[in-house]
This record gives structure tokens, C-alpha cells and sequence, in this order.
């Protein structure tokens, strides 16, 4: 009896077991047929431009298909696109990364280079991001020209920057005179002769790229700069001085091409035109763009010009400026908790770079949780999250590391302003020495020009006069002064 | 014009550009669209119009075939007919292949052989149409294209015997033909698959006959793998080289079979795989080299050094699959891979127990796993469950190193360990053992002395990490040592470095003194805290930190560094003033027991009073006036210390360089008198000697002289010193001092002391100053005397002074000795010695003889007696007559003139005897005769004596006597100058005040004569005649000096002696001065004037 029960009850198992298992499985086929229909409907509302009615079908289908199902990665794709579309730039960009690294499909790995090269062309998502794909270290024979020239260009950058040079040359090699890439690989060959220590060569090659008719302002801007810290390496200054004048109407970071160039008038012995630079940095516009460096090459005018009383006060604006970041240096402080210092990280490059793309993805993330479904808004957030982190975590990588040189520099800093304060005492010691012995009391110097143009800085500059900005300054070396009574 | 921190206004071309970019990002995005969905439609639709094609061509096909058939029909025995024959099977063979790829593409899955019957009907169609062509037309210029299709089409089919036969027939009947190398290769291949080796390697062989062909690469490639078949992995990594060289610039090749293959990337892979049992004592690096070397891209490489890993692996060679891997991680960014990588790397690692590499290995996982964290298509659980995994394999692998670095006490390994910890922690902050490997990462920190990041981890354990007050106070020690070390080699830190660890070490520092006060380390501690205020150049904290440790710990193991810290913290600041205070408080400080201390102490306090006084000097130098007061009062307010000595010293130096002579001896004389116990104090009075020399103030360096030699009597220097002293005071006149210092000489039997003159020096001077018992008990002490000659003539002398003092027997019994010695010795001075010896010694006689005169009677026997002496008298001074001695042939003139003169008026004054008048005057005119003939000789020997004297001319006061015997009347009554001199013996040690200005000229040119000649003439008129004297012999020395000038030298030397009594040495000085200058008036005058005093005739020159 108790086997025929048993057996019953078996057999009822078995049948309920395969009747779940014929429902589960009519179910999974009417899901499989709705999935195929999140596709298709993502797609005719994709192929409608209706990209924002798109994402969340297409997403769906994503979400509940294996990879290796049909139009996986189109749905992939389409959905990237669909981001793009939304402006969500590093969302979408994240996608087509993936599909580079995945190589699904050829047209479909072609579209996501292209895309790239577009959206790093066009400044949506910032050049480094492309390496983090697979872009480097995969056989892209399929695409062709000229998108292959994009593939070619970082290729070889990459294998420059790992050291296979004859590789890198090989790949840029592919690369068309015609191409735009082949002037900016013109213009990594130069930085790999700079790092050579082949100036020369580097400068011809440079030359050569702004004689081009089709040279982007960016390279030309990017190149010109670098010609300019050349010759000034160099000592041309003259020259040197030239490029900088051409820089400083266009850059973006102009404060920094008039510091440049300041030490260029500074070394070209145009005192007054170097302090009609330095005083320009003073403009509001520039807030926060000011170095300890201005102060150190404002001392060095003042004290070529005898300007002793003016050299030492530019010494203790520097204290001024500086005394709190130097002590909170000195006392181990964390620099998060220093405004002043965390303004001098900002002019680190990579710093401003990363800042700049946090600034970017926080904006973005933003108006993805304002996507009416909830669903991908959530999703998008997360992920936007995921990037937030990790630039955070590189951004605090790059500035423990900047911080540590900067704390280095300005403790160096502090020590050669030291030492400038003393260098002044000495001058004025040693101008009294002259003095005693037979400098007479001529009149003061003021050095003029053929159609001097002076403006006494009232807080704001025109852009036209910055090359022809001049500080009236005196030259005093030959003008005993009150204070020199004190040394007789 | 805008203002260019503002947006410029813009203008209409901008505007227009603006737009275009607009306009055309829009038609990019449209077309990308577009693009994109069609090329996503294009998929299903293309699979559909393929279809379509192939069923098109499929018509089109039969169609050509009908023509085909038609025109076959239409063209029996045409030269052309088996060209259609071909062309009709070609297309049946087109045909098949649509055929086969429209079922295909309806059933999208492979085809059954029931399905592809069809299809292969068509081929046998068409290979029945070759073989026709074959059969009917045997000469048919495409006979070997058509073997080669027939071959191809049984391949196809599977009839692999047709196949080979066709091939072979090629091979046979057609050697030339362009299908033999493709016919080897598939050949080749078709014996390759059946493992026929032999004769795969023979066909692919044959091929190398043909470099040009598209075959030759690949019959490379295919004999590299019959010799991997064969196992010889030597020859087969040859074949793959070859095939990639051959390949390099054929990126794809004709032959059907191989379209789809990249034999180059295929030759490297394989490479590879031959690579490992072929070069089995490569090293990995020699490995990478060589896949470098042939790869010509980053993918290529990468594609190779993949499989060689996998082989190394495989074949358990740990080390080489290790890091092979680690080349491939370098180079990758993905992270599946990367990771994939570390597992691999970890499996080599834990089989080999190598961990040499670990940091990389960390490094390698972090990234990989970094990259995980961040990516967007990984679940949370899936990239925890990894880093969960991940963490346990890094930690095993660093915690093995790490262990076997620290046994091997391997500095370098340490090093890596700590490199791949603070990696590990960098990620890893989550990890349940977090504290405990970032202890252990101290450790290795430190271990590695890598102490400023060892400090760092220390002092991050102690604040943040869970653990016991207990075992924290160890924790925070370490970050203190750990600080400590690294500022030891401070060099090698930059700025920011070295504030870090100075801040560190006294935060930490602060923090253990508060927390641990009765620790053993404490005093350490506090000592290095100071150390760095010190280190840091706050060095007035420095001195206060230190100060109150010293209190603290007075006799500590580092008071003796904090005492030197605080010298070299004044040092620094140049407060040497402070520093004298403090280290005199050190010296001073009966709390601090270590003597070695306080002597190092005195050493430094020393030295800094000398830089006080020198930077005194130096502000001196610009203002003497104020620096010399400055001088002279600290010198007074620090007297009787060193500090007060060195002031004084500095004041000698300044003083001198400033030729100012008073302030020099003034200090000089303050430094002698009250710093005689002064190390320094033979300098000084070197100093003070050759400085009074040089200017010439001989009274004042007598004096110092005498200081020198009282204070070091055992000075090697004493002896001379003395002797020049003695010497001058015999110049200056005082012989009571230099016969004084002639005693003290003779006294300590000074060895190097030159005795024979210092004797007969000093006993001149007695005699002189008739201290006669005096000089005869100096004589006495002749055994001093080194030579015979010395002592014969220091007998005489006694003998003399014997005389001189009645003490006759004594006397005698010398002169018995002696006295015969004279007709035996040359020597002038014993001649002369043995001559005053005898004329003393007849003294006695001669008186005898003068007082014995005739009373009013007569007596003969008296008259006997005179006569007798007369006689002796006689012989005695005519043997002086004998010797060249001028000054005893003058006496011995005058004492015959003397005896006979005498002896004649004895004569005539006797009385006569009782005789007639005629006797009478008989007796008288016999004895007037006799007197005569005695007074003739006593004439003849005054004249004599005038002419010798007068010849010989000379002022010597000793022969006065005689003169007076001669001619007492015109005889001077003494020397040219009569009044004595006046001898000063006042010790000033100070020269006059009125000479300052003389003795600085002097100074400021030593070798000048003008001021020469003017010190002397101050001398002369202070009746200074001695220093004069002895400032001229000075003048007199220097180098080329003029006739003028040497004259008038010598003429005040001489005026100098004349007054001093030394007319004899005067004349001679006299003489010398007119010899260099006859036209010296002064000197002729006065040498003019000593003869004339001296009663010589003086003579025109």
C-alpha cells in the first residue's frame, strides 16, 4: 500500500514537475518573443529618431538578454547612440568602448571609432578616454581610410609611449600627408625629439607643421607654445617672444603665455614691457591664474632697476600671498583643507583635465535622473556614479602627487625668496660701495620708447594693448637714494 | 575694439561659420542615423538579396550552359572546342557551388550529404567533361589547368586518390607549368593531414624551388610543423622564420585554401610554440628579445608572447611563464586579461617560491582590479567576489616575500615588499587584516630604509588603527626612529621631504613624551625633538630645548651631543658671547661629571673667544680708535680670563699691523703681567723680543729677554737669550746685570753657554769695577774652561789678582808654574796673560826697587842690593821688549826708562863716600859717567816708548799709567770722557714716550736709514749710548748700505764708546769711519780729538 502511495505520489510530482516545466517554458518563449519585440520597437522608434522613447526598450532588452543574443550588440550600440543623442556623452561612449573590446561586429566596431573620433574631435569626452579601449592592442584591418589614419595616429602613440618606437613609426607611417592626423603625428614626432633632446630637429619639424595651409587652431596654438618655450630654452628670445605675442591673443590659458613671455621681455632687458605683462595678470579675469612665480620675476625687475624699496615689497607680498600655504605645509595640513593651495593644483594640467571631466559627468548624471523612466534613470545614474568614482579616485591620485610637488616647490620657493631678499640687501650694500667710490647723483633713468604707450593700470586691459603695455618704471642705479645714507 | 576678458561681440562671418558648424553637426548626426540603421537592416535584407543573386545566377548559369551545349554542338572539330568543353565545365562547377550556397542559405545550418547531392551531381558532371577534354583532345595547351581543376573538384568530393593522381600527373606531365607549386603544396597538404611526413616535408620541399610563388611562404610555414611533428623544434622555428620573412609584405595570398590566413601572424604564433623546447636555456628577457625582433606591431607581439607564456607554462617553466606574463601585463590594458594574467602569475610564482617580483605582481592585480571596480558592466557582487579573490592570492604572495625577504635580511627585497604592501593597501582598504599588513608594510618600509614612508605608516597605525595603548606606544616609538632616520640622511630629501619628518618627529615626539613619560625612551626622545628644532635652524628653541634637557639630564647618554648642538647653535648665529657664557656655565657645573666633556667644552670656548676677539680686530680695522678701546675693554672686563688674554693678543696683532707701538706694549705689557701662565705666553714674549729688536729699543728687549729667560729657564732658546742679553747689557754699560746674568750661566753649568767668554767677560768687568776677590773666585771656577789655553791664561789672570790682592804665596806658586811657559807658548793671548802675570808678579820688585834709595850714608850693601834689582828689574822688562804685544812693549819702555832713570839718580843722589875732592869728583864724574850712560838708556827707551805709542797711537786708558812714567806732566788723567755712565735698571717694559713716534718709523721701515740715524741721535742726546751703539751695529748689518751712510754709523758708534769710556774701541771705530769716508768731519774730529787727549801727534790726512 504504502509503495502504491508512494508511487502516486511520485507520479503527481512528475506531473506537476512537467507541467510547470511546459509552462515555464511557453512562458519563456512568449518572453523571448516580447524581448524580440523590445528590440524591434526600440528600433522603429530608433529609426524614427526617437531616441529618447528608444533608450528604455532598448535598455529593457539589454537588460534581459545574454550577449550572445540576436542584434545583442546592436541593441548595444543603438542604445550608445541613443545616449549619445541625449547628450549623455560618457554613458555612451562607455558602450561603444565595450563593443571596441568585445569586436562583435566589424561595422559595428567601425561606427564606435568613428563615433570616437568625432566625439574626441569634437571635445564631447576628453582624448584619454579612447586608450582606456582595447584600441591600442587590437588588429583593426577591416576599417579603412581615413578612418584607419584615427586607429593608425593613437597606435602609434601608443607604441611610442611603450617605448616601440620603430612599431609607432611603422603605424604613423599608414598615415596620409593628406590626413589631419599626419600634422598631429608631426607634432608627436617633435615632442619624441624634445624628450630626445633633439631641439633642433624638433623646431624644423614644428616649423614645418604651421607652414601647412591645413592646421587646425589647436595644433597651431599648441605648437606655437611649444616653439616658444624652445627658443626660450634656446635663449632666442626674440623669437621666442614673437610666438608668444601670437599665443597670447587666442589661448585659453593666457595667463600663463604672459608669464612666458614676461621672462622673455625680462631676458630680452625690456623691463618695462615684462612688468606691463605681470600687472596685466592682475585682471579679474585672471583671479586665481597668479604663480609664486609672477612675484619672484616681479622682484627680478625691481631689483635690475634698482627699484630695492619695490624689489623687497614684492618679497613680502609673496610672504602675504604665500604664508598661510607655506605654514600649512610646514604643520603637515592636508591641502583639502587649504583653499589656496587646492587653486594652485587647478593649474596642474592633468588636475584641470580631470576636473573638468568630473564637471562634465556630474552634469550629465544630472539630467540622466531626470529621464522620465525611472528605470534607466536609476541605471544611468548608477553608472554615472561608477565614472564619478573613478575620475574622484584618479583626481585624488593626481593631486596627492601634485601636492607633494607643489608643497616641495613652494618651500624651494620660499627659500629663493629668502635668498632674493638678502640678494637686494647686497645689491643696495653694493651700490652704496659705488656710490663711495665716485657715483654721482645722476638723474633718474626712465626708459622711453620711439611711440611709448604707457597706461597706468586702473584694474582692466584692452586685448590690443597687451603688446604694447608698458609700466613706467624708473631705473634708479644711478640714483643714490635716501635709505643709502644708512650704509655710509 | 572689446574688452578681451569679455565675450567680443560677434561678428557676421563668425555668425555665418557658427551656423555651418551647427548645420553640419546636425547632417553628421542624421547621417550617422542613418547610417547606422541601415547598416543594421542591411544584415537580413543582404542575406535575402544574396539569395536573390544566387538564384539569379543560378538561371544565368543555365542559360550559359544551353549556349554553352549549343555551341559545342555547333562546333565539332574546332581547334576551340575543348576551350568550351572547359568553359562548359566551369560552369557546372559554378553551378554546383550555387546550388550548394542556395540550399544553404534556406536552411542556414550545414548541409547534410543527401542535401548536397546535387550539388556534387554538378561536380561529377563537370569532372566527366574534364576527363573528356582529357581523352579527346590528349594535346590540349590547358591540359595541366584542367588536372588541376579535376584534382581541386575530387578534393572536394572527397576523392582523394583522384585527387593525388591528377596532382602527380601535373607534377609529371607539365614540370613547367604554373600550377606545380600550388600542386606540391596541396600535394603537401593532402599528406600532411594523413600524417604521411615524409612526404608532406618532400612536396613542400619541392617548393622551395619557386621563391616567388604565392606557395612559398606557406610551404615554409607547412614544413615548420612537419618538423614539430618530428619533434625537431630547431628546424621548424628556421622554416617560420623564413615563412614570416617571405610573408612580410604579402598580407594575403591567391591560393584559395590560404586566402583567409595570415601566415606571418601564424609563423610568429608557432614560433612560439618551437620557441621553448628549441631554446631551452634562454633566459625570458633573451625570449622577449627574440619575439620583439620579429613582431611588427604591438597585437602581433602581444598574439606571441601569449602562446609563448602558455608554452612556458605548460612545459613548468615557472620562472619563464612568470615573466612572460608580467611583459604581457605591462602591455595590456584589459582588464579580464590583465587578471587573467596575475592568476597565472601567482600559479608560477607559488610553484617556483620566487617572489622577486612582487610588487609588480601587486601592482599588476591592482590595476587590473582597479579598472573592474569602476567598469559599468559588472555586477557589485561579481567585482566583490574578484577583489575577494584577488585579495587573498596578493596578500599570500606578499606576506611569502616578504617572510623570506626578512630572513635573507635582503635589502632590495624588502624594498619590493614594501612597494607591493602599499600597493595591496592603496586597494585593498577593506581587507579584514587592513592594520595588519599596513604594520607589516612599515616594517618592510623601515627594514627597506625607506623611513620617511615608514614614519608616515607608523604614525597612521598609531592614530587610526584598532589596537592597545600598550602596543601602539611601540607603534609610535617606531614612527619616531623611523623620522629620526630618514632626517639622518637628510641629503637625500628634498625640502618638502624634510619638513615632512622633522614635523613628524615632533608631533610623534610630543605625543610619547605626553603619553609615555616613564618610558626609557623618553630622554631619547626629547633629545631628538630638540635636535630637529635645530636641524630645522630654529636655533634659538634649539638652545632652550636643550638647555632643559641638559637639567634634566646632566650626565645623560646625550648630553654630551645636546651640550656640543647648543656651541653649534650659538655658532651658528655667531653669538659667540653667549656661546663663551654657556660653555663656561657647562665647565662650571658641578652636576656634569664627564670631564672629557668639559675639556672639549674649554676647547670650543676657547676658540669662540678668539672669533669675538676677531671680529673685533676685524671692526678694527675700519675704525682703530673704537676697536681699540673695544679691545682694551674687554680686555679689562674679562681680565685675568682667557677671554681677557685673547683681547689683549688680538689688541697685539691689531696694534702691530697699525704701527701703534703704544698701544702694542701697552697691551704687551698688561699681557705679560698678568697672563704669565699663559699658553701663549713664550709667543708673547717672542713677540715683544723680535718687535723691541726690530725697532731697535734695546733696553726693552733686555728686558724681555730676562722675562724669557726666568720664565723658561729650560727653554732651548734660554742659554742664547741669556747670552745676548748679558751681551747687551755690556753694550748699555750695566755690568753689575750682565755679570749677573754671566753668574747664572756659569752657575747652571749651561752646557751650550760659551764659558770662555762669558768668564773672562764677567771677570773684566769686575776688574773693572775692582771687584777684584770677586773676579778671582769667577777664575777659579776655570775648570770650567774647555781649553789649555783658556785655562793658562785664566791661571795667569789669578795669579795677577793674587797679586793684586797680596795674596803672594798663592800667587807664586801660579807663577812658578806658569811662568815658564812663556818662552814655550805662541799664542798672543797667553803671551799677554803670562806677561800681566809677570808684571804683576815684578810688581812687587819694581816698588822695592824704587824705594830702595841712599839715606845720607852710604851703604854699599845697599847700593848691591839696587843693583841686583836693577838687574833682575832689568831683565824682567826687556823680556817684555820680546813679545808683539804693544801694550807690554809699552810697559816694559816705560818701566826700563822708569828703573834706569831711577837707577841714574840713585846714582848721582848717593852719597858719596868719604873722599877727597878729587876723588870726590873722580867718583863723581865715574858716577856722573855711570848715571849718564843709565839715564842715555832710560832716554832711549822713553823715546822708544814715544815712538812705539806714537806709531801705534793707542786711546787705551790702560797705558795711561805707563805714559805717566814717561811724561807724567802731558799724560791725560783718564779717558777721553770722565763722567761714569748712568745706568738705568727701572724694569718699565715700556719704551719712552717720547720715542713712540721715532720707534714707529723704525717699525714701519726696518730697513731704512733715515729713522735709523734718528732713533740714534734721540739715543745720543738721551745719553742712551749703549742703545745707540747697538742700533748702529743694526744699520751697519743691512745689505749694501753707502760709504755715507756706514761712516756715519760708525762715527756715532764711536762717539757712542768715548762716552762710555771705550776710548780704545772709539779711536778704532774712528778710524773705520774715516776709512769708508775720509771726508767725515765728524769722525775726524773726534778720532782727532782722542789722539790729541791722548797726547799723539795727530797727522794731516
Amino acid at each position: 500500500m504504502n509503495k502504491i502511495i508512494v508511487l502516486l505520489l511520485a507520479l503527481l510530482m512528475f506531473q506537476s514537475c512537467s507541467f510547470s516545466t511546459f509552462k515555464s517554458s511557453t512562458s519563456n518563449n512568449q518572453e523571448r518573443t516580447h524581448q524580440k519585440d523590445l528590440f524591434k520597437q526600440g528600433y522603429k522608434l530608433f529609426s524614427a529618431q526617437q531616441f529618447q522613447e528608444a533608450l528604455p526598450l532598448f535598455y529593457n532588452y539589454l537588460e534581459n538578454q545574454s550577449p550572445d543574443a540576436d542584434n545583442y550588440e546592436w541593441a548595444q550600440f543603438f542604445y550608445g547612440i541613443c545616449l549619445k543623442k541625449k547628450n549623455l556623452h560618457y554613458a555612451a561612449f562607455d558602450i561603444f568602448a565595450r563593443l571596441i573590446d568585445q569586436s562583435p561586429n566589424a561595422k559595428i566596431v567601425t561606427h564606435a571609432i568613428d563615433l570616437f573620433e568625432h566625439a574626441i574631435n569634437q571635445g564631447q569626452i576628453h582624448e584619454s578616454f579612447i586608450r582606456d579601449t582595447s584600441l591600442c592592442t587590437k588588429n583593426f584591418g577591416f576599417i579603412e581610410s581615413p578612418l584607419s589614419h584615427f586607429i593608425d595616429f593613437h597606435q602609434g602613440l601608443c607604441n611610442w609611449e611603450k617605448g616601440y618606437i620603430d612599431w609607432g613609426n611603422i603605424q604613423f607611417s599608414k598615415i596620409p600627408e593628406s590626413s589631419p592626423y599626419y600634422l598631429k603625428y608631426q607634432f608627436e614626432l617633435a615632442r619624441l625629439n624634445i624628450q630626445q633632446n633633439q631641439i633642433d630637429k624638433a623646431i624644423r619639424i614644428l616649423s614645418e607643421i604651421l607652414k601647412s595651409t591645413h592646421i587646425t587652431q589647436s595644433l597651431r596654438s599648441r605648437c606655437h607654445r611649444t616653439l616658444a618655450r624652445l627658443y626660450f630654452e634656446k635663449k632666442e628670445y626674440a623669437q621666442a617672444d614673437t610666438l608668444y605675442k601670437t599665443i597670447a591673443k587666442y589661448q585659453k590659458d593666457q595667463s600663463r603665455f604672459l608669464l612666458e613671455r614676461a621672462w622673455t621681455q625680462f631676458h630680452l632687458n625690456h623691463p618695462n614691457q615684462a612688468m606691463g605683462l605681470l600687472v596685466a595678470l592682475n585682471a579679474p579675469d585672471f583671479n586665481q591664474q597668479i604663480t609664486p612665480e609672477y612675484f619672484l620675476l616681479k622682484s627680478l625687475i625691481y631689483k635690475k632697476l634698482c627699484n630695492y624699496h619695490k624689489a623687497l615689497s614684492i618679497v613680502d607680498d609673496w610672504n602675504a600671498a604665500y604664508q598661510d600655504v607655506v605654514n600649512g605645509i610646514r604643520h603637515r595640513h592636508s591641502f583639502n583643507g587649504q583653499a589656496d593651495i587646492i587653486s594652485l593644483l587647478f593649474h596642474k594640467k592633468l588636475i584641470k583635465n580631470t576636473i573638468k571631466i568630473i564637471q562634465q559627468l556630474s552634469q550629465e548624471q544630472k539630467q540622466a535622473s531626470h529621464m522620465v523612466n525611472e528605470t534607466v534613470a536609476h541605471a544611468l545614474t548608477t553608472v554615472y556614479d561608477l565614472f564619478i568614482q573613478r575620475y574622484a579616485h584618479k583626481l585624488n591620485k593626481y593631486a596627492e602627487k601634485a601636492y607633494v610637488d607643489i608643497a616641495n616647490q613652494l618651500l624651494s620657493f620660499e627659500e629663493n625668496m629668502r635668498l632674493m631678499h638678502y640678494e637686494i640687501g647686497l645689491s643696495m650694500y653694493q651700490r652704496v660701495k659705488q656710490s663711495r667710490s665716485g657715483m654721482e647723483k645722476h638723474p633718474s633713468i626712465e626708459t622711453t620708447f620711439e611711440q611709448p604707450v604707457i597706461y597706468p593700470f586702473i584694474g582692466e586691459y584692452w586685448n590690443d594693448e597687451l603688446d604694447h603695455l608698458r609700466v613706467s618704471l624708473t631705473d634708479k642705479c644711478q640714483t643714490p637714494e635716501e635709505w643709502d645714507v644708512f650704509f655710509k | 575694439m572689446g574688452r578681451i576678458f569679455q565675450m567680443k561681440s560677434v561678428n557676421y562671418f563668425q555668425l555665418c561659420f557658427i551656423v555651418f558648424i551647427l548645420v553640419a553637426t546636425a547632417v553628421y548626426a542624421d547621417k550617422t542615423a542613418k547610417t547606422y540603421t541601415s547598416d543594421f537592416s542591411g544584415e537580413t535584407q543582404k542575406e535575402k538579396a544574396f539569395l536573390k543573386k544566387l538564384r539569379q545566377d543560378e538561371t544565368k548559369i543555365d542559360l550559359a550552359i544551353r549556349n554553352t551545349k549549343a555551341l559545342i554542338d555547333k562546333s565539332r572539330n574546332k581547334s576551340y572546342l575543348p576551350e568550351l568543353y572547359l568553359r562548359l565545365a566551369d560552369l557546372y562547377v559554378e553551378k554546383s557551388r550555387v546550388t550548394y550556397f542556395i540550399r544553404k542559405s534556406l536552411k542556414k545550418t550545414p548541409l547534410s550529404k543527401l542535401e548536397a547531392l546535387p550539388a556534387n551531381a554538378l561536380k561529377n558532371q563537370a569532372i566527366e567533361i574534364y576527363q573528356r577534354i582529357l581523352d579527346h583532345f590528349p594535346s590540349f595547351d590547358q591540359a595541366d589547368k584542367v588536372h588541376f581543376f579535376m584534382a581541386h573538384e575530387f578534393r572536394e568530393m572527397g576523392k582523394i586518390k583522384e585527387m593525388v593522381r591528377h596532382y602527380r600527373q601535373i607534377i609529371q606531365t607539365y614540370p613547367e607549368s604554373s600550377y606545380v607549386p600550388e600542386t606540391y603544396l596541396l600535394l603537401g597538404d593532402h599528406y600532411f593531414k594523413s600524417q604521411n611526413l615524409d612526404m608532406a616535408q618532400t612536396h613542400y620541399t619541392k617548393i622551395i624551388e619557386y621563391p616567388h610563388s604565392p606557395a612559398y611562404a606557406i610551404s615554409q610555414y607547412k614544413l615548420g610543423w612537419c618538423y614539430i611533428n618530428r619533434a625537431d623544434f630547431s628546424s621548424a622555428i628556421k622554416r617560420f622564420e623564413t615563412a614570416l620573412r617571405s610573408s612580410k609584405n604579402k598580407q594575403s595570398t591567391d591560393i584559395d585554401t590560404y586566402r583567409h590566413v595570415d601566415i606571418r601572424l601564424e609563423s610568429l604564433v608557432d614560433m612560439a610554440y618551437c620557441y621553448v623546447d628549441c631554446y631551452k636555456e634562454h633566459s625570458p628577457q633573451t625570449a622577449i628579445a627574440y619575439f620583439q625582433s620579429y613582431a611588427w606591431s604591438l597585437t602581433s607581439y602581444m598574439a606571441s608572447l601569449e602562446k609563448l607564456a602558455k608554452r612556458y607554462f605548460i612545459k613548468k617553466k615557472w620562472a619563464h611563464s612568470a615573466a612572460i606574463y608580467r611583459k604581457l601585463s605591462d602591455l595590456c590594458d584589459d582588464s579580464d586579461k590583465l587578471l587573467r594574467y596575475a592568476q597565472k602569475i601567482f600559479e608560477c610564482v607559488r610553484a617556483t617560491h620566487i617572489y622577486d617580483q612582487i610588487a609588480f605582481d601587486v601592482q599588476m592585480i591592482v590595476k587590473a582590479l582597479e579598472k573592474q571596480r569602476y567598469a559599468t558592466h559588472m555586477t557589485s557582487d561579481d567585482k566583490l567576489e574578484k577583489e575577494k579573490e584577488y585579495e587573498v592570492f596578493a596578500r599570500e604572495m606578499i606576506t611569502l616575500q616578504h617572510e623570506t625577504a626578512r630572513k635573507n635580511k635582503n635589502l632590495a627585497a624588502l624594498k619590493k615588499a614594501s612597494e607591493a604592501y602599499i600597493a595591496y593597501l592603496n586597494f585593498f582598504y577593506l581587507s579584514p587584516v587592513f592594520w595588519d599588513m599596513k604594520n607589516n608594510c612599515a616594517e618592510a618600509l623601515f627594514a627597506s630604509k625607506q623611513y620617511m614612508q615608514a614614519g608616515k605608516y607608523y604614525e597612521t597605525l598609531y592614530h587610526d588603527s584598532p589596537g592597545e595603548k600598550t602596543t601602539k606606544k611601540d607603534i609610535l616609538f617606531s614612527a619616531i626612529t623611523s623620522y629620526y632616520h630618514a632626517l639622518k640622511n637628510k641629503d637625500h630629501l628634498n625640502a618638502y621631504e624634510k619638513n615632512y619628518c622633522r614635523q613628524g618627529l615632533l608631533a610623534t615626539g610630543k605625543l610619547y613624551v605626553t603619553q609615555y613619560p616613564d618610558t626609557e625612551h623618553v630622554e631619547d626622545v626629547r633629545f631628538n625633538m630638540a635636535w630637529i628644532t635645530f636641524d630645522e635652524g630654529h636655533y634659538d628653541s634649539a638652545i632652550n630645548k636643550f638647555k632643559t634637557f641638559i637639567s634634566e639630564y646632566p650626565n645623560g647618554r646625550a648630553s654630551r651631543a645636546a651640550v656640543h648642538l647648543i656651541l653649534d647653535a650659538y655658532y651658528m648665529k655667531e653669538d659667540f658671547k653667549a656661546l663663551v657664557n654657556f660653555g663656561n656655565d657647562i665647565i662650571s657645573n658641578p652636576e656634569i661629571t664627564n670631564t672629557k666633556l668639559k675639556e672639549e667644552v674649554s676647547g670650543i670656548v676657547a676658540s669662540a673667544e678668539q672669533k669675538i676677539v676677531s671680529s673685533l680686530s676685524l671692526s678694527a680695522i675700519d675704525d682703530w680708535e673704537k676697536g681699540r678701546a673695544q679691545m682694551f675693554n674687554m680686555a679689562q672686563k674679562h681680565s685675568r680670563t682667557a677671554l681677557g688674554e685673547k683681547a689683549l693678543i688680538a689688541l697685539l696683532g691689531t696694534a702691530l699691523e697699525k704701527n701703534d707701538l703704544k698701544t702694542f706694549f701697552s697691551a704687551g705689557k698688561t699681557l705679560i703681567q698678568k697672563y704669565p701662565q699663559s699658553r701663549q705666553h713664550e709667543n708673547h714674549l717672542n713677540l715683544f723680543i723680535q718687535t723691541s729688536m726690530t725697532i731697535g729699543a734695546y733696553q726693552l728687549l733686555v728686558q724681555y729677554l730676562e722675562i724669557f729667560c726666568k720664565t723658561f729657564p729650560d727653554h732651548s732658546d734660554t742659554i742664547m737669550f741669556m747670552e745676548q742679553a748679558a751681551a747687551i747689557y755690556q753694550v748699555l754699560g750695566n755690568h753689575n746685570k750682565a755679570n749677573r746674568l754671566y753668574q747664572q750661566l756659569l752657575s747652571d753649568r749651561k752646557q751650550k753657554a760659551n764659558i770662555k767668554d762669558i768668564l773672562f767677560q764677567w771677570v773684566k768687568n769686575l776688574i773693572e769695577n775692582h771687584q777684584l776677590s770677586d773676579a778671582l773666585k769667577v777664575l777659579e771656577n776655570s775648570e770650567l774652561l774647555q781649553s789649555k789655553k783658556d785655562k793658562i791664561v785664566a791661571r795667569a789672570k789669578i795669579a795677577c789678582l793674587n797679586y793684586q790682592l797680596n795674596q803672594k804665596d798663592r800667587a807664586q806658586k801660579i807663577y812658578q808654574q806658569l811662568s815658564p811657559l812663556l818662552s814655550t807658548q805662541n799664542d798672543s793671548d797667553i803671551q799677554d796673560a803670562l806677561l800681566e802675570m809677570i808684571f804683576y808678579h815684578t810688581m812687587k820688585a819694581y816698588s822695592a826697587y824704587l824705594s830702595n834709595q841712599m839715606s845720607d850714608k852710604l851703604d854699599p850693601e845697599l847700593f848691591k842690593q839696587k843693583q841686583a834689582q836693577l838687574v833682575q828689574l832689568q831683565k824682567v822688562y826687556t823680556q817684555f821688549l820680546k813679545y808683539p804685544s804693544p801694550r807690554w812693549v809699552l810697559a816694559g819702555c816705560a818701566h826700563l826708562y822708569s828703573i834706569y832713570t831711577d837707577f841714574a839718580n840713585f846714582l848721582r843722589h848717593s852719597p858719596a863716600p868719604d873722599l877727597n875732592d878729587s876723588e870726590r869728583k873722580q867718583y863723581q864724574a865715574l858716577i856722573d859717567k855711570k848715571a849718564k850712560a843709565y839715564e842715555q838708556n832710560a832716554a832711549q827707551f822713553k823715546q822708544t816708548f814715544h815712538e812705539r805709542s806714537q806709531k801705534w797711537s793707542m786711546c787705551d786708558p790702560k797705558l795711561i799709567a805707563w805714559m805717566k812714567i814717561i811724561d807724567p806732566k802731558k799724560t791725560p788723567q783718564g779717558p777721553f770722557y770722565k763722567k761714569t755712565q748712568q745706568v738705568d735698571d727701572i724694569i718699565t717694559l715700556m719704551p719712552p714716550n717720547e720715542l713712540y713716534n721715532l720707534y714707529e718709523k723704525r717699525a714701519a721701515s726696518p730697513k731704512g736709514l733715515t729713522p735709523l740715524m734718528s732713533l740714534a741721535g734721540a739715543y745720543m742726546e738721551r745719553k742712551e749710548w749703549g742703545q745707540a751703539f747697538l742700533l748702529c751695529a743694526d744699520g751697519l748689518r743691512i745689505d749694501q748700505i753707502s760709504d755715507f751712510h756706514k761712516s756715519a754709523l760708525l762715527t756715532i758708534q764711536g762717539k757712542a764708546c768715548l762716552f762710555q769710556q771705550k776710548d780704545r774701541m772709539a779711536q778704532s771705530l774712528f778710524k773705520k769711519a774715516l776709512d769708508a769716508r775720509p771726508e767725515n768731519k765728524n769722525a775726524r774730529s773726534a778720532h782727532e780729538a782722542l789722539l790729541t787727549h791722548y797726547g799723539y801727534q795727530v797727522t794731516s790726512p
